[in-house]
């Protein structure tokens, strides 16, 4: 069975698949890809909007999209640093 | 040096105590100048590997907000700070003795409770980082504000009757909970290590910080104890040091490595 991931991989996989979809993506897709329940993702989708890593734009039509704030880059390229200093520090 | 014109003149001097290290351990004191060169050695090189771990965590604890981090940063922010103002206490000691001069009792007091509340912090700041994983306060949002009730009590009962030896007690009795908290709490890990080089680390670095304290009321004390104390205590610091270097390289680093 495959392990449970934890906050920061849900976290990672989130900002990944926005990065992924040239930094523009849909809610709902982003929840399909994610894999999670959709309870979790409004969780961790609020979380996200309110430490600023990503943010909403709207299209002409008023569609939602999902893009990626600079602190959003800055923690998809630090992500691994951070797991090791964490795991390294048993904190 | 500062302080003497002013003092000489408004306050009558009491009899000089005796040194507490007179007697057999009397040929080891140090004269006030070495004394003094020691003292700012020791705090140059903790504090300024104490400010390179909590810079290089800062931006860690930025992105990831996570508590563990937090707690870690402000171990080596508050030990810094610790050490900061003993200096100074040691300073105004040295200063005393050598020209037989005495502070108001309010600076003592004032600089004893700096001392007291910014080392029960990072105590308290060690207790928390050791146990982020296992106790669930530790991620309470309120839990620093208790944090620093504590240690602004403990630095009060110490510097109200203006005493270090309350200090050291109060403190020792916090270590002593906090390693109870450590080995005995039940922890979620199924394979947990009872003694990890970070739990070392930690209690190390406690326990040279109490150690210390006893040292920084004897500032001519013997040379032959504290310069081997002050090696030991440094080269803990920088074991950590080296930890974070290597896990956080600097981004000119690791440029060259690409």
């Amino acid at each position: 069975m495959q392990k449970k991931r934890d906050r920061y991989e849900i976290i990672f996989a989130i900002l990944g698949i926005v990065r992924e979809h040239h930094n523009s993506i849909k809610p709902t897709p982003l929840l399909r890809y994610t894999n999670i329940s959709s309870q979790s993702f409004s969780e961790y989708y609020a979380e996200l909007k309110e430490k600023d890593f990503i943010r909403e734009e709207f299209d002409k039509k008023g569609r939602k999209y999902v893009c990626l704030s600079d602190k959003g880059f800055k923690f998809l390229e630090k992500y691994r640093e951070i797991k090791g200093f964490i795991k390294e520090f048993e904190l | 040096m500062l302080f003497i014109p002013l003092l000489q003149e408004n306050i009558v001097m009491p009899p000089m105590m005796p040194f507490p290290f007179d007697g057999p351990f009397s040929a080891f004191r140090g004269p006030p100048l070495e004394s003094l060169l020691i003292e700012l050695a020791y705090f140059f090189a903790v504090a300024a590997i104490c400010t390179f771990i909590y810079l290089r965590t800062r931006e860690i604890y930025q992105l990831s907000q996570h508590r563990g981090v937090f707690y870690f940063e402000n171990i080596f922010l508050f030990f810094a700070l610790s050490y900061l103002f003993r200096l100074a206490s040691v300073t105004i000691l040295i200063s005393e003795e050598t020209f037989s001069t005495m502070l108001p009792m309010f600076v003592r007091a004032f600089a004893l409770f700096l001392v007291g509340y910014s080392s029960t912090m990072a105590i308290l700041s060690l207790a928390m980082a050791a146990l982020v994983k296992d106790v669930k306060i530790s991620e309470n949002k309120k839990a620093p504000f208790v944090l620093n009730g504590i240690a602004i009590v403990l630095a009060l009962f110490a510097a109200v009757p203006r005493s270090d030896f309350i200090l050291i007690v109060l403190q020792t009795v916090l270590l002593a909970a906090a390693l109870f908290a450590v080995f005995f709490l039940p922890s979620k890990e199924k394979h947990k290590k009872l003694l990890s080089q970070n739990k070392v680390t930690y209690i190390l670095l406690a326990v040279f910080w109490i150690i210390n304290l006893p040292l920084s009321s004897v500032p001519f004390g013997p040379f032959y104890f504290k310069i081997p104390l002050y090696a030991l205590s440094i080269i803990v610091f920088l074991s950590i040091f080296l930890r974070v270097k290597k896990r956080l390289p600097s981004d000119a680093k690791k440029k060259r490595q690409v």
